[in-house]
């Protein structure tokens, strides 16, 4: 009798210790492989963003850059399958400058996709006591940078224990390319 | 003689326990290396893929002017300028719009990747000699020699002069195609990251992309 007590005692001793560590372990194993598709898709979908984005502008005269909500809309009905309960927007201006900035704006577990141009110097905008810029980089053609930024819905709080937030980690995916504006 | 038995039982499942806990923590920091190893390599692919379209925004016959730079400011590169920026005077602009795309793009694991440098532009090469580096292709002479990413810039043409891109017989075999092609090679210390303690490898990432100039330029 008192063997047979001390048995069970043993195993659910036993089970208390192993159990919430394994299931530990199985989450951060599935969040992991959660994780890494979620960043998949994050690239694929900026890398056709920046493409989209240094192919047309506004018009093929403007020299403003896309809209955000016009790249966004594209790229969004394939970000959409591979995002676990986060939703995506487009950033209305210049990019967050961190994941933060978009959780404060849209609350958590929301990606921001922004574009934001860099145009090269003007080559007359020398003005007195400058020397004017260089013609290299005058006559360079505007560069496209493409962001996604903001919090991805995480299994394992908090956040893997990378984010401040709870159950969620930070995304923070970048393309940069040249494009050409016909612009006069 | 039962009491010897109970404290056997209870080392045992103090020794399983030490042997699975252990043993279950490793498995999962090495899935989540493969996973990370998965990522990284897909970042470098799209930071390739970029960095070999975006030659064609630049003219054939550009080529820098003296004092020019890869990343001279922030509007260009996601890290300003600074000592190791490239410097890219007598090159092919395309060369340097390359450059910018590629650490444009490739910024967000600076801390974990070991990159091998090569010369930044390269011209020549071909698919025949692929088991040469760059398939025989040689560096520009004025071409930064430490640079995360190499390219094979074709059909750049200067003061008469008319360098050669990567020729790739497999696109139109057998005479082949002028391509432009980068090639990126990083390796992925999971040294400098949390799983330091049970990811005991770190695998070399290669990244390799073509471009094809589109119609309307050629």
């Amino acid at each position: 009798m008192h063997f047979l007590h001390r048995t069970r005692a043993q195993a659910t001793i036993e089970f208390a210790f192993v159990a919430p560590l394994f299931l530990l372990c199985f989450l951060a194993t599935v969040d992991a492989g959660l994780w890494a598709v979620q960043s998949s898709a994050e690239v694929s979908a900026v890398e056709q963003a920046a493409r989209l984005a240094a192919s047309a502008g506004s018009s093929p005269l403007s020299s403003a850059a896309p809209d955000a909500r016009t790249v966004t809309s594209t790229v969004a009905p394939r970000l959409a399958q591979a995002l676990f309960a986060t939703r995506l927007m487009a950033w209305p201006r210049s990019c967050p400058t961190s994941p933060a900035e978009v959780e404060s704006r849209f609350g958590p577990r929301v990606v921001a996709l922004c574009i934001d141009e860099h145009d090269p110097p003007l080559c007359n905008a020398a003005t007195a006591g400058t020397s004017p810029p260089s013609r290299a980089y005058c006559a360079d053609t505007p560069t496209i940078t493409v962001r996604l930024v903001g919090h991805v819905a995480s299994l394992v709080p908090p956040g893997f224990g990378i984010s401040g937030s709870g159950g969620e980690i930070p995304a923070d995916v970048c393309a940069t390319t040249h494009t050409l504006r016909f612009a006069p | 003689m039962r009491r010897r038995r109970h404290r056997g039982r209870d080392a045992q499942a103090v020794l399983e326990t030490a042997l699975v806990i252990p043993l279950m923590l490793l498995l999962v920091a090495n899935f989540i290396a493969l996973m990370l190893q998965v990522t990284v390599q897909q970042q470098l692919d799209s930071a390739t893929a970029l960095a070999a379209e975006s030659r064609f925004q630049a003219s054939q016959e550009a080529f820098d002017p003296p004092g020019t730079q890869c990343c001279p400011d922030p509007r260009c590169c996601a890290t300003p300028s600074d000592g190791t920026s490239l410097v890219t005077a007598g090159i092919p602009t395309g060369c340097r719009y390359a450059a910018e795309t590629f650490y444009g793009t490739m910024h967000g694991y600076a801390r974990i990747l070991q990159w091998e440098d090569a010369p930044l532009c390269l011209t020549g090469g071909d698919s025949a000699r692929a088991s040469r580096r760059f398939g025989g292709a040689v560096a520009y002479a004025d071409s930064p020699q430490r640079s995360h990413v190499s390219c094979v810039i074709g059909a750049a043409s200067t003061a008469g002069t008319t360098y050669a891109g990567y020729l790739d017989r497999t696109l139109n075999p057998p005479l082949g195609l002028y391509v432009v092609t980068c090639d990126a090679t990083a390796r992925l210390d999971f040294a400098r990251t949390p799983l330091a303690w049970g990811v005991f490898w770190s695998p070399t990432l290669h990244a390799h992309a073509e471009a094809l100039p589109p119609p309307f330029r050629q």
